[in-house]
């Protein structure tokens, strides 16, 4: 039997801005959009990662973009920003079931960052595949 | 996509070992016959670069390994260490597409063209988002036959 690779289809690009608005309007400028705003209800969980941050999508190509606009401090968004500035933070990649593909991505050795799960169902979880080339990976559905 | 890291090696082995991959250098046929950097011609810019799909998708994952003369990803690795610099557009006219962000103030901070007809272009789209963009055209000549050189583009 053959296993699918965990991250195999590209769901969209994480960037973490200042102000998501801005940032909008600045890839609206571009070419890049419209953008909408995301609103999935999160699961209140202890680990849940969330740390009341924003965000806004569009789709180019075949991918999607995503402005994230951090919230509180010391979380994984904030931290990036204010050590990195603003800029790419993950890729996120479709995951048919989450809680399975969280575990074998788990199993395989990469720690887990964040997971929020989401009221109307489905979630994200982001991986510290950070060592090489500064990238954390997460998965959706 | 491209990111940019210090040991392209170590990078490639760790993303395959995720399923990603396999890792190919750039077939980029031609010679390099025009480079600038910041305006300026540059002869010895050396970059070592491999690129994957990921899964079936046409989007390339990329990773830019600076080795010499190549500031724009020297000064990134510096600043903010390892991390993804810039997307990059498959476009049918480089000059044409670059000239709509040209007019609205962008510069041009590398550009590259090969005697097949590939050329590429850099904008500082990063002042806001951190995020620069790359237009490149594919070659018009010389597609069929193997590279006489496998530059860095």
């Amino acid at each position: 039997m053959t296993v699918e690779p965990i991250f195999s289809k590209l769901n969209h690009v994480g960037v973490v801005v200042r102000d998501m608005k801005n940032a909008a309007a600045y890839y609206e400028s571009l070419g890049i959009g419209p953008f909408v705003k995301v609103d999935r209800e999160v699961l209140r969980e202890p680990d849940a990662g969330g740390d009341g941050l924003k965000t806004m999508r569009t789709t180019f190509g075949s991918v999607g973009l995503e402005l994230i606009q951090p919230g509180s401090r010391g979380s994984h968004w904030r931290q990036f920003l204010e050590e990195k500035g603003e800029g790419i933070i993950h890729l996120g990649f479709d995951a048919s079931n989450v809680d399975e593909e969280e575990r074998r991505a788990v199993g395989s050795g990469l720690r887990l960052l964040y997971r929020r799960r989401f009221k109307e169902g489905g979630g994200v979880s982001g991986f510290d595949t950070r060592e090489f080339g500064g990238i954390a990976f997460e998965l959706i559905r | 996509m491209g990111y940019v890291v210090a040991d392209l090696d170590a990078a490639v082995r760790f993303y395959e070992g995720l399923g990603l991959g396999p890792f190919k250098q750039p077939n980029l046929p031609g010679v390099r016959t025009q480079a600038t950097q910041y305006g300026r011609p540059v002869t010895n810019r050396k970059l070592r670069n491999m690129g994957t799909h990921i899964g079936t998708t046409r989007i390339e994952l990329e990773f830019l390994q600076p080795v010499e003369n190549a500031p724009i990803q020297e000064e990134f690795l510096k600043r903010r260490g390892e991390g993804a610099n810039h997307f990059g557009f498959k476009v049918a006219d480089v000059d044409a597409e670059a000239a709509k962000l040209e007019r609205k103030g962008f510069k041009a901070i590398y550009t590259v063209t090969f005697s097949s007809g590939i050329k590429c272009k850099y904008l500082d789209t990063d002042k806001l988002g951190g995020v620069l963009f790359e237009f490149w055209q594919p070659p018009t000549v010389g597609i069929t036959s193997p590279p006489p050189v496998m530059p860095s583009p």
